[in-house]
């Protein structure tokens, strides 16, 4: 076991080393550069010296090995530095939004893993029936939906036409509501970007759990169960869904890493101030030392997310640690 | 008897419920107005762009002048000025009651102090407009004067009317303005609160020298995305948009009568950027063809619906009184064809496409911005307009800073360029400064700093040169009318149009806008009291037009306003069919696989 962690470890270290560095590189290897989000939209009537004073003062003008060493070494002491367009702190900034996306991206992944696997199995129990083929029909057009798309609808139909919930942000902040009444706020502008989200990644857990659960009700154990006069509702859940989890913890181990990433779409639609919006802005502005730090986060969070789940494994599929021990 | 009492009550009530609204009217207590993005710290230092951030932050500070809402400057921090005959002294005497934030009064030496400042931090908006300033004299706490080494004719303008005007007391400590976040002025609003990706909050000003501001607060709610604006505008969440509205939603916001939308002239200026500098576009005669390939108007009616005013070819807005109106925009695909012919672009292999002088073929792609389908729309549309006059191209959208990187690297007209043509956009100052025409088609980068495409013509040069050392208003305004014919003729870009700027806003919430030319509603006017003239004339008489027409339609606009929920109860009907069907099958098939 500890073999295995180990060597899983070092996996997860040169994944990492390699990671970070494609993150320094990738900005800069697109075209343009972040001068007119420094040096605002005069950039035109700027002279040559002004411009390179700019470049120089943000250390744009060393040579890349340079710039490099500088980032691995903020890296290291866990100075994110400023954003280039917000001029603010990245650490502030990523206070700031870390909260919302947990909150949203979190719980969106918990519904709709919680929906999919819960009709999954219905479905897989009722393999050919109405029922099935209904749940089936009805997840497919959900998931050929765009999520702006759904978005848009939710908001026009909820929101403008019948004003029941409001359209944008995540609180009405500026309006200083506290407690019970600050929570109803969050909520009230939780749901329509939360459904939306649901909505448009359920589909995939439903897909995994019918699957596997139809794999597990094929089993010779199943058979057995059912021979024995065990009780529908026992086989179902106690021997067949326990069993067809598997694959479905791995995706959302999986999820779980890129929760932090946020819905850069439906953050954007309903003007949500996550971390998908803020990625989303750095790359179009060229924004570097944002575009790291936000990336890195995901990164990371992947990595552990996949290392956590490695270890977690042998406990819920008590085949992978005979294998590997 | 109890009766009667009730009745009286109630009128009484009904009164009094009436004042109370009446005495509304002239303070407003809490505005919200969407913005589209997070605009940072709100002082000159600090602000990002200069649509919203530039107006956020003319909130909080004040000028020496104020541009109206033509965009003449006229005093405003100033009471009272001279300048001399030949143009090199100014003299100013300030208000005298005019306040800090702080209330420690604004004097003539935070004026001097300001000026010094930029230039020791440079601010290029801001800095480069002082640089004919020589000397900087303070007589009193009120009076000081201000020695050109040059007589400048936008002086007025820039930096008089464009300088925010900087505390002393605080910014003599700051020695890192780029990483300051206070911002504390003398304006009409002071800021309270910024979360981030989230809002702004300002509060009146009870203090200002103008007068107390009509509006208690001011809340302007971040949304970046437009749909999302438009959204929480119609369903009352906000009370105005900083954005201009999409042409082909003016009407639903017109016909919506809880909304109020105000139009003008806008100055943004679309063109076809050419780069003059690549074979076959370095020819004349070719980029003639180009201009008379292209139907602007139709352009306008199609793509904009109308909402634009037609390209002037002069490059120089028809409202401005520079505008040379002796230049008319040209399009006939007959002549752009013989022009081709003449100039030896003949299709000698067949194959529909022009051939260059040299029979080699003519590929050529246009450039434009990913995220702005107007602009895609125009694009495609001029690709179709060339290919009709045999010249072959392609439109090749791409995220802006990538665009930017190709037909403007580094932003330094001196490095070169890697396009053959773009859908661009200039943006309002270029036409608030007629000057900018030297900035424009100068074939000296020093002169010329935003010529992109590298248009030279040492005619135009030398007249350019001559408008720098000219102050004579006739003169000038001859000069520059010269300057629009060279464009006209040589077509180093081609103007398309200039799009009209579309506002609406919640007329209950707070009426005051004035619409600033080229500009729009969300200007420092509409948040000052006491500063409101009429309405622009040309916003009236449109609504008025429109109503006859809306009368015979009123039943159309009801249905475009339920569009989405037509929509929904479409995808409703679709998923109900689905189901119905899968039923019927389900007859046939038994078993269902995945």
């Amino acid at each position: 076991m500890g073999k295995f962690v180990a060597g899983k470890f070092l996996q997860y270290v040169i994944v990492i080393i390699l990671m970070v560095t494609l993150n320094f590189l990738l900005p800069r290897v697109m075209p343009g550069n972040p001068l007119v989000f420094l040096a605002g939209e005069d950039v035109g009537f700027m002279s040559s010296a002004e411009k390179e004073a700019i470049l120089e003062k943000h250390g744009l003008n060393d040579s890349i090995v340079q710039q490099y060493g500088t980032y691995l070494k903020n890296i290291f002491t866990g100075e994110f530095g400023f954003s280039y367009q917000q001029k603010r702190p990245i650490i502030e900034l990523l206070k700031e939004r870390l909260p919302w996306t947990i909150l949203l991206s979190g719980l969106g992944l918990v519904l709709s893993t919680i929906i999919g696997v819960l009709f999954g199995t219905i479905s897989a129990w009722k393999r050919g029936t109405k029922t099935d083929v209904n749940l089936l029909t009805m997840f497919m057009f959900l998931s050929a939906m765009p999520s702006f798309w759904v978005g848009m609808i939710l908001v026009s139909v909820f929101s403008v036409q019948l004003g029941w919930l409001p359209v944008f942000g995540a609180e009405s902040a500026w309006s200083n509501l506290k407690g019970m009444d600050r929570f109803i706020d969050i909520v009230k502008h939780l749901i329509l970007p939360l459904t939306t989200l649901v909505l448009i990644s359920v589909t995939s857990t439903f897909m995994i759990m019918r699957y596997s659960m139809l794999n597990v009700l094929g089993e010779d154990y199943i058979m057995i169960a059912k021979a024995k006069g065990v009780k529908e509702k026992v086989i179902r859940y106690k021997h067949a869904m326990r069993n067809a989890l598997l694959p479905v913890a791995t995706v959302f181990m999986l999820s779980l890493g890129f929760t932090l990433g946020g819905a850069t779409v439906i953050e954007t639609v309903f003007a949500y101030p996550g971390v998908g919006r803020l990625m989303f802005e750095s790359v179009l502005s060229r924004d570097y030392p944002l575009i790291q730090a936000t990336f890195l986060i995901i990164t990371f969070s992947v990595v552990i997310a996949n290392f956590l789940a490695d270890l977690i494994y042998p406990f819920l599929d008590p085949k992978v640690g005979r294998h590997n021990g | 008897m109890n009766k009667n009492l009730l009745s009286v009550l109630l009128i009484f009530t009904i009164i009094l419920s009436n004042f109370s609204t009446a005495s509304a009217e002239t303070t407003v207590a809490s505005l919200r107005v969407g913005i589209t993005k997070d605009e940072n710290g709100l002082n000159p230092y600090t602000y990002v762009t200069g649509y919203p951030g530039l107006d956020l932050m003319n909130l909080l500070y004040d000028n020496l002048f104020q541009l109206d809402v033509d965009n003449k400057p006229v005093p405003w921090l100033v009471k009272d000025y001279k300048v001399s005959d030949d143009g090199l002294t100014y003299e100013f005497t300030l208000h005298d009651e005019v306040k800090w934030h702080d209330g420690k009064p604004l004097t003539a030496e935070d004026v001097k102090f300001t000026m010094e400042y930029f230039i020791k931090y440079p601010k290029s908006r801001f800095t480069n407009p002082l640089k004919s300033i020589s000397a900087i004299n303070v007589t009193d706490e009120i009076k000081f004067s201000l020695v050109l080494s040059k007589a400048d004719p936008n002086f007025m303008i820039q930096p008089l009317a464009d300088l925010p005007i900087l505390p002393k007391h605080i910014w003599s400590t700051i020695d890192k303005p780029d990483d300051e976040m206070n911002a504390l002025g003398s304006g009409p609003y002071i800021l309270e609160e910024h979360k981030s990706g989230q809002f702004y909050k300002m509060k009146a000003n009870k203090d200002y020298f103008k007068g107390a501001p009509p509006i208690e607060e001011i809340i302007f709610p971040i949304i970046e995305d437009s749909t999302a604006m438009f959204n929480a505008l119609q369903s009352g969440e906000i009370d105005v948009i900083s954005s201009s509205i999409s042409p082909e939603l003016v009407n639903q916001f017109e016909t919506n009568p809880s909304l109020k939308v105000a139009r003008g002239p806008g100055y943004s200026t679309s063109l076809f950027q050419i780069n003059a500098e690549k074979y076959p576009m370095t020819e004349k005669a070719f980029r003639q063809a180009i201009d008379y390939a292209i139907d602007k108007e139709n352009l306008v009616k199609t793509v904009l619906l109308g909402l634009a005013e037609v390209g002037s070819p002069g490059f120089i807005h028809p409202s401005s009184p520079f505008y040379n109106n002796n230049l008319k925009p040209v399009f006939d695909q007959e002549k752009a064809k013989q022009i081709l012919e003449d100039a030896g672009f003949k299709d000698t292999d067949g194959d529909g496409f022009r051939e260059d002088q040299q029979g080699k073929k003519i590929d050529l792609t246009t450039l434009v911005y990913s995220n702005n389908p107007i602009r895609i729309r125009t694009a495609e549309l001029i690709s179709e307009a060339l290919h009709n006059v045999g010249i072959k191209n392609t439109v090749k959208a791409m995220d802006s800073t990538t665009v930017d990187s190709l037909m403007w690297p580094d932003f330094d007209v001196s490095k070169g360029r890697d396009y053959d043509l773009g859908v661009w956009s200039w943006s309002n100052t270029m036409q608030l400064f007629p000057d900018r025409l030297v900035d424009l088609f100068h074939s000296d980068p020093t002169l010329g700093s935003v010529n992109i495409g590298a248009y030279k013509n040492p005619e135009f040069d030398a007249l350019a040169e001559k408008l720098k050392n000219t102050i004579d208003e006739t003169e000038r305004t001859n000069l520059i009318k010269q300057l629009q014919a060279f464009v006209a003729e040589d077509s180093p870009i081609i103007t398309l149009y200039y799009q009209e700027i579309v506002n609406a806003y919640n007329p209950k919430v707070y009426d005051g806008f004035v619409f600033q030319v080229g500009k729009g509603i969300i200007n420092k006017l509409s948040f000052v009291l006491g500063e409101k003239p009429e309405q622009p004339a040309n916003e009236q008489p449109k609504n008025d037009e429109k109503s006859a027409e809306d009368n015979q339609t009123d039943s159309n606009e009801v249905a475009q306003n339920n569009t989405s929920v037509y929509i929904f109860i479409g995808v409703l009907l679709i998923a109900v069919l689905a189901f119905f069907l899968r039923k019927k099958k389900k007859t046939d098939k038994d078993d269902f696989d995945i």
